[in-house]
């Protein structure tokens, strides 16, 4: 199952606040880039968690999204 | 692939990493700190109060290259504007100087390399080497270069991201009550009272708080976190921040010159913060004060012990999660009692309304107290409002 979370990169201040949060440890911070790995089930904790609303799902391709939620971090 | 051998490696260069390779290397060390930007402590991602008792409990000599402001106190602003004054000596630990982050942050690695550290930026860990249990190194990558790093014991200091203790199975993992969602602008040409670090508690800022800090007669960080549950959607924070600004004329007529935006976690200290070969310093081991989101200092005396221990454990030879334990024990004894405490009042203050803010303002700016110390407030609220005190009696 591939991410099917999205960057936006115009928008994004790499801060890490989506890395930090992530109960998969799915996302890395390259300096000025955001990226997730094959460990992401598209939860989307993120989205909400990002300061600037940089992090989107792929609404194209929402069919792969994860049907439960995440187990550890969630609500 | 290149190969380095090292007694110690730190994974970041933020003040708790710095202060790390810092001892290590004056305690006899071999010492290499990675840092993954280009530049130490740039961009910044920090709210910049800090106070001076502090320092002066790191030895650290205030200097005027880090230093951006002095205040006297901080003000303690409710929904309606009740304020609570209170000088710096009550204050506790967040106010007293504003720094620049960056330029503390550069003094503090350039004093770690003065001290015999190597230091590499624009240098990635991407994985750590393990060898049954124990953790023996770092993979990086350093420009195109991949590097195998082998080290007797491995510094977690990654920041928020703390992804080193994940990577080595410590769980440092949050819950969704236990991170804040932080935005700021540097903002010149408004109005704000110099002498006073502000902070606005209530719905402006759910779960968390608004803050002013100036850096100069006419010029502060203006900055927000919200508690991550109180999160619908991407760009609340930011959307918060621009709300409270817009309600505030003296600081919506300033221009915003510098945007910063990150995380704080808010959490109860974490179980573990060793395991062997491994230590986690700073915000990577979560050692933030949950209430007021301050970690500069608690990072620095981290960070301080584990360089020690990291002398020690090289003289006996002995990298056991057992022998690096010490570490664990004895920040915990620094400032364990203290990050309990105040996530305790956090998790209350979190969903505290409005018009128990205000009461509990009014009431406090009206009484005297010695201190501000969890127990002193409540008394002084119960004298006033019987009632309030129920509401918060779990603080006690």
């Amino acid at each position: 199952m591939g991410s099917i979370m999205k960057v936006d990169r115009s928008i994004c201040m790499y801060c890490g606040a989506c890395v930090g949060f992530c109960p998969r440890v799915a996302v890395t911070l390259y300096e000025t880039r955001i990226e997730f790995n094959e460990n992401c089930n598209s939860c989307g904790l993120c989205i909400a968690t990002c300061p600037v609303g940089a992090i989107s799902k792929d609404a194209k391709d929402d069919s792969k999204c994860a049907t439960g939620k995440a187990k550890k971090g969630g609500a | 692939m290149r190969t380095l051998k090292y007694d110690v490696v730190v994974v970041g260069a933020g003040p708790g990493g710095s202060m790390t390779a810092w001892k290590a290397a004056e305690g006899g060390c071999k010492v290499l700190m990675l840092e993954k930007r280009q530049e130490i402590g740039s961009p910044v991602r920090c709210g910049e109060g800090m106070a001076k008792v502090w320092l002066n409990e790191l030895g650290l000599k205030p200097m005027s290259s880090w230093i951006a402001h002095e205040v006297e106190g901080a003000r303690i602003f409710a929904p309606d504007g009740s304020c609570l004054t209170v000088n710096e000596k009550l204050a506790g630990n967040e106010c007293g100087y504003v720094i620049n982050r960056d330029d503390f942050d550069q003094y503090l690695a350039f004093e770690a390399a003065r001290h015999g550290a190597d230091v590499m930026v624009k240098t990635m860990a991407t994985s750590i080497m393990k060898d049954g249990d124990k953790v023996v190194g770092v993979k990086a990558k350093s420009g195109a270069e991949d590097l195998e790093i082998q080290a007797k014991i491995v510094i977690g200091a990654d920041g928020f991201e703390s992804q080193i203790g994940r990577w080595a199975g410590i769980d440092t993992n949050l819950k969704m009550r236990d991170l804040n969602s932080c935005f700021e602008y540097f903002m010149v040409d408004i109005e704000c009272d110099p002498r006073y670090n502000d902070f606005y508690l209530g719905s402006a800022a759910p779960g968390g708080y608004v803050w002013v800090f100036p850096k100069g007669k006419d010029c502060a960080n203006v900055g927000i976190g919200v508690n991550r549950s109180k999160l619908k959607k991407g760009g609340e924070a930011l959307m918060y921040l621009d709300k409270w600004i817009a309600a505030h004329p003296g600081i919506d007529k300033g221009k915003r010159v510098e945007k910063i935006a990150g995380a704080i976690s808010c959490n109860m200290p974490i179980d573990k913060t060793v395991d062997n070969g491994i230590m986690l310093v700073g915000d990577a081991a979560r050692q933030i004060d949950p209430l007021t989101g301050g970690g500069i200092a608690t990072a620095c005396i981290a960070g301080q012990i584990a360089g020690r221990v990291c002398a020690e454990a090289v003289k006996a030879n002995d990298f056991s999660a057992k022998f690096l334990l010490k570490y664990d024990k004895e920040w915990r004894a620094r400032f364990e009692n203290k990050l309990i405490r105040n996530y305790v009042a956090k998790e209350k203050l979190i969903d505290l309304p409005d018009h128990i803010f205000n009461k509990a303002v009014k009431a406090l700016s009206e009484t005297s107290l010695e201190k501000i110390t969890t127990y002193e407030i409540l008394k002084a609220l119960e004298r006033k409002y019987p009632e309030l005190v129920k509401e918060l009696e779990d603080l006690l």
